[in-house]
């Protein structure tokens, strides 16, 4: 009995990881979409879409 | 199908589509705080609970991950009480009939499956559960699963509303409470009330005794059962308290009754559309949606009640009459009850698997192989409305998919409801997507070469392929309806089911609140004429073939494997006696007995 009630709240652990994860998923993109912004001023180029 | 069988299916969806709209209207009121009616009665209630809980706790702006690890956490502590209250019933009161402690792997399958509103059960309610555990592991969390899932969706919209930079999605405490005192409180029970009055139990005791016609006596287990089976059904549960569900005459006693239950199980994910477009504050792109999925949901529908009033030559062939007649029905009654008919059963059936609910009427099992299509279709694609809340934002990953693939065709910035749709929303909504036939597809694929799982199977070959194929793509998509044949209380399915249950819940729900929280942080976009717009008919046209073409790539394999031959071996009785895959095919070349003469 106390195995499954462990096993349950490993589970529950490993979803707040999961929760990490798409955190650094979010962060990883925006500091992809910072860098690649264009600089104020700087004209469309055939690439932009 | 007699013509008054057709009237049944359009009233019952006229009524669907009646109650959705004031409904899905006064939970957009609910959810964005304003004021209704009935505040004079419900905030007491609210204001009582926020101080139990603490003012601070229910008052606090929450970001996307702070919402979602209270829903994690809250979740936990109910799961631990569920498992306890099952470990333990023994020790509890209202167990009148006795009943020993639950297996701990049974107790484990169902505390998952309930916390997370699937409803797979895997025991006998009137044979496994006393009472206090009915009504504190099993009712209990068909109010808060429900909720959970509706709160997500909710904080899920505000992130493309709010302009706070994801800062603020509400408060999961307030918005779980209030949805419970305000929206299912009330309705459960004014429904339960009228499920009494016609005629389904509800009451402490634990059995009577019936005298029979023939002078013996008959012990008949009772309890709870309209309170629950109301919430079953409004919160898209499906557990029933006793072992036949809805079929039973004390949980469903009338065909007034059918109808209620089909509407109820299907008004309030229907209902979560209308709020969309209140709280977005665009009705239109409401409609464009509720059009993909309501036409969605016709088609499986007809896909079932149709080839049920048809049968198959295969019983055709057995002597059956498949003519209705004024005396019976015709067509495929297998299975089904004689007080509802093909017309109430596949209805049922159709919109249970369609809302994810899991309640059945009638035995799934002896449905004929493409109505077999319809509820396994329904399932895979989880976004036919889907569950509460969770239906919903599937529908709408399938959206920002048909955005950004009709972004990049027609070379615009792929947008959705003024917001950027960029390359880490794709991932996470990729990823959610994946999520659903990975744990099917492999589930299914390790159950058909382990000894332990093809022991539980009552059928052999390609019937017996699609009981363990219909049991997980059911714990998947939530939605806990069996399609029965397949023995399911043994370690291999308690364990395998709860496991998949588990990952086809939580990770696509992060995976989205993740989606929010990174669209919440990007300024509105104004809409200019390059704005790819997404609540036209063309779009909806568009969004309506992503799901179906995504869905059909994903899953096309594994129906032509199930009920697509099993439809062709029902066609004529000339396969009838073969059961196996490979011998309606022939056998493949690396088979050991290639050579040897099919049976």
């Amino acid at each position: 009995m106390a195995l499954m009630l462990l096993v349950i709240i490993v589970a529950y652990l490993l979803m707040l990881g999961l929760v990490k994860f798409a955190e650094s998923v979010i962060d990883k993109g925006q500091q992809t979409a910072l860098r690649e912004a264009p600089l104020p001023g700087a004209k469309a180029s055939a690439s932009s879409i | 199908m007699p013509v008054q069988g057709w009237l049944q299916i359009i009233l019952t969806l006229a009524a669907i589509f009646l109650v959705s709209i004031p409904l899905g209207r006064y939970m957009a009121r609910v959810v964005m705080n304003q004021s209704t009616r009935l505040d004079r009665i419900f905030d007491p209630i609210d204001n009582a609970i926020y101080f139990l809980i603490g003012r601070r706790v229910a008052s606090q702006a929450m970001t996307w991950n702070t919402y979602t690890i209270h829903m994690l956490v809250t979740n936990l502590v109910m799961a631990i009480i569920i498992y306890l209250v099952l470990s333990f019933q023994n020790y509890l009161p209202l167990n009148q009939l006795n009943f020993p402690a639950v297996d701990p792997l049974l107790a484990f399958n169902t505390t998952i499956s309930f916390i997370t509103n699937t409803n797979w059960q895997a025991y006998g309610g009137e044979s496994t559960l006393s009472n206090f555990s009915q009504m504190g592991a099993i009712t209990f969390p068909m109010f808060t699963s429900a909720t959970t899932g509706f709160v997500v969706a909710m904080a899920w919209i505000r992130a493309f509303t709010v302009r706070n930079g994801g800062a603020d999605l509400g408060n999961f405490y307030r918005d779980f409470i209030r949805f419970i005192t305000r929206v299912l409180m009330p309705i459960c029970f004014i429904v339960a009330l009228f499920m009494i009055a016609q005629g389904a139990v509800q009451t402490f005791d634990a059995s009577v005794i019936a005298h029979t016609v023939q002078g013996g006596d008959q012990t008949m287990v009772v309890g709870p059962v309209a309170s629950q089976g109301t919430i079953e059904l409004i919160g898209t549960n499906g557990g029933g308290f006793f072992n036949a569900n809805a079929a039973h005459p004390f949980q469903n006693p009338t065909p007034l009754t059918n109808i209620v239950l089909i509407v109820l199980m299907a008004s309030l994910p229907a209902a979560i559309i209308v709020t969309f477009g209140e709280m977005i504050g665009n009705r239109r792109q409401a409609w464009v949606l509720y059009g993909v999925l309501g036409t969605l949901m016709v088609l499986f529908l007809l896909l079932c009640v149709v080839p049920e009033q048809h049968g198959t030559p295969m019983l055709a062939n057995a002597g059956i009459d498949m003519q209705a007649t004024s005396d019976q029905p015709g067509g495929n009654m297998e299975g089904k009850e004689t007080r509802f008919g093909i017309s109430a059963s596949g209805l049922f059936a159709a919109v249970t698997t369609a809302f994810t609910t899991g309640a059945i009427n009638s035995a799934h099992d002896s449905y004929t192989p493409l109505a077999g299509i319809t509820m396994l279709g329904q399932m895979m694609l989880q976004c036919v409305f889907g569950g509460k809340g969770v239906g919903f934002l599937n529908a709408l990953i399938y959206g920002l998919i048909a955005v950004f693939v009709a972004g990049l065709m027609v070379g615009r910035t792929p947008e959705f409801l003024g917001k950027k749709i960029e390359k880490q929303e794709i991932i996470l909504v990729s990823l959610a997507l994946l999520i659903h036939p990975l744990v099917i597809l492999t589930s299914t694929g390790l159950s058909m070469v382990a000894p332990s799982a093809l022991s539980s199977l009552a059928n052999n070959g390609i019937h017996g392929y699609e009981e363990v194929l219909y049991a997980f793509s059911s714990a998947a998509a939530n939605n806990g309806s069996a399609f029965a044949g397949l023995n399911a209380n043994t370690a291999w399915f308690n364990l395998g089911t709860a496991v998949v249950i588990l990952i086809g819940r939580y990770p696509p729900i992060i995976f989205l609140m993740a989606v929010a929280g990174s669209v919440a942080r990007k300024p509105a976009t104004p809409a200019t004429t390059a704005t790819l717009r997404t609540d036209t008919f063309s779009f909806g046209v568009f969004w309506f073939a992503t799901i179906l073409i995504v869905g059909a790539l994903t899953f096309f394999r594994r129906m032509s494997s199930g009920p697509s031959p099993n439809s062709l071996r029902c066609g004529t009785d000339k396969f009838s006696n073969r059961t196996a895959n490979f011998e309606f095919f022939g056998r493949p070349p690396w088979h050991p007995n290639r050579n040897l003469p099919l049976s």
